[in-house]
């Protein structure tokens, strides 16, 4: 496995992790900063291209 | 390709890459340090009064004496506030006010007098979109400021936090179209591309900074970055008179500090950025290159005289003034120079 590959593994469980955590939360605040990490690591998937 | 020998000749390189990257890092904190003891000194000039003096010599440890009183309070949080967020916030402040000075050049190529066989530069990583980078980071720095402010769980706080993400999203608009102005006249977003076209002299006398040829572009730049990194005259998040303290009104001790310690930075980190794009960073006269870091320090401690000039000369504004001189007028004044730029580079190819 390329170190890439391992990033793009990486990356993507971030992303559907927070995305479920969004949903998964009482407190709206926390949901928007879920929502953000979850930005971040679709951002580590784009560099990746 | 890949290959061991190629990795051992990195090595040099790569333990220089390390000590420059803590070097700038200490620098950092230090230049916090030398800020408040630089701008309470200053302040006691304007004020015509002598400001500290009685920690060591002219009060030079006063800046240690503040730091260990700072370490050694007591840490409160209140019974109503997000355990979780309220310790997240200020690491987020600081983190992202270090992280934004991570592409900003602050020399020429140096070897370090031969030490190296490869020049290194000075600059903790080359990035060719630095300036988006710096854009983003910036924005990043609001998000330490409302979170502290929400889940301080008091009215102060919020009050203070929602002042300050108005106020820095609406300032980074004209801060992003003064950058924009002077990408369109260097052609690049890397700093380092931007540092070195303003090298050499008009008619032998004017340096080719682009301060000459973006003057409108500088000021707003200024002006926006003072209102970025909530200084007075624009400083209504902290703003002492209505708001106790602000965002961190809850905040005490170390947690105090990096709020403060990243108020600083940030101001070094934005009158660094100033002196790249416009004072033409390190180059200057009468200096080799290796040793332009000199005139890259003195730049930026004009600027940052400039600040503190600022910050004791002028009374703060309304937030209703803020706010329309934000939008009717730096805006504004934004796009048209923007636009004036574009046209000048276009039709007369400046």
């Amino acid at each position: 496995m390329t170190s890439e590959t391992a990033l793009f593994y990486l990356f993507g469980a971030m992303a559907v992790v927070a995305s479920l955590l969004v949903i998964a939360q009482r407190n709206p605040i926390y949901s928007v900063l879920l929502l953000i990490t979850s930005f971040g690591a679709l951002s580590g998937l784009y560099v990746l291209l | 390709m890949f290959s061991w020998l190629h990795l051992y000749r990195m090595i040099p390189l790569l333990i220089a890459q390390i000590v420059l990257t803590l070097f700038v890092f200490f620098m950092l904190l230090n230049s916090a340090a030398v800020m408040v003891y630089f701008e309470r000194k200053v302040a006691a000039m304007l004020q015509q009064r002598l400001g500290p003096y009685l920690v060591g010599p002219r009060g030079l440890l006063q800046p240690v004496a503040d730091v260990i009183k700072l370490m050694f309070k007591e840490e409160l949080r209140p019974r109503a506030a997000d355990p979780l967020l309220f310790a997240l916030a200020p690491i987020i402040s600081a983190a992202a006010a270090f992280a934004a000075f991570a592409v900003v050049p602050f020399g020429a190529e140096t070897t370090f007098f031969g030490l190296l066989s490869d020049p290194l530069r000075l600059q903790v990583a080359d990035v060719n979109v630095a300036v988006l980078v710096i854009f983003a980071i910036a924005s990043m720095s609001v998000y330490g400021i409302v979170l502290a402010g929400w889940s301080s769980n008091s009215k102060y706080s919020l009050l203070g936090s929602l002042r300050a993400s108005a106020q820095m999203i609406s300032y980074e608009l004209s801060y992003g179209l003064a950058l924009a102005s002077v990408l369109v006249m260097a052609n690049s977003l890397s700093l380092t591309d931007i540092v070195n076209r303003q090298a050499g002299v008009w008619f032998h006398v004017i340096p080719r900074w682009f301060l000459f040829v973006q003057p409108l572009g500088f000021l707003i730049y200024l002006t926006a970055g003072i209102a970025e990194t909530n200084r007075a005259p624009f400083d209504f998040p902290e703003a002492e008179q209505e708001l106790v303290a602000g965002y961190h009104t809850e905040y005490s001790s170390m947690s105090f500090a990096m709020f403060f310690l990243a108020e600083y930075i940030n101001m070094v980190t934005v009158s660094a950025v100033a002196t790249d794009l416009f004072l033409g960073g390190w180059h200057g006269p009468f200096l080799p290159e290796s040793l332009g870091w000199i005139w890259f320090l003195l730049k930026v401690t004009a600027i940052l005289f400039f600040y503190v000039w600022m910050r004791w000369t002028l009374p703060r504004y309304r937030y209703d003034q803020l706010m329309h001189f934000g939008w009717r007028v730096l805006l504004p004044l934004a796009v048209v120079n923007l636009l004036a730029t574009a046209a000048g580079v276009l039709y007369f190819d400046l």
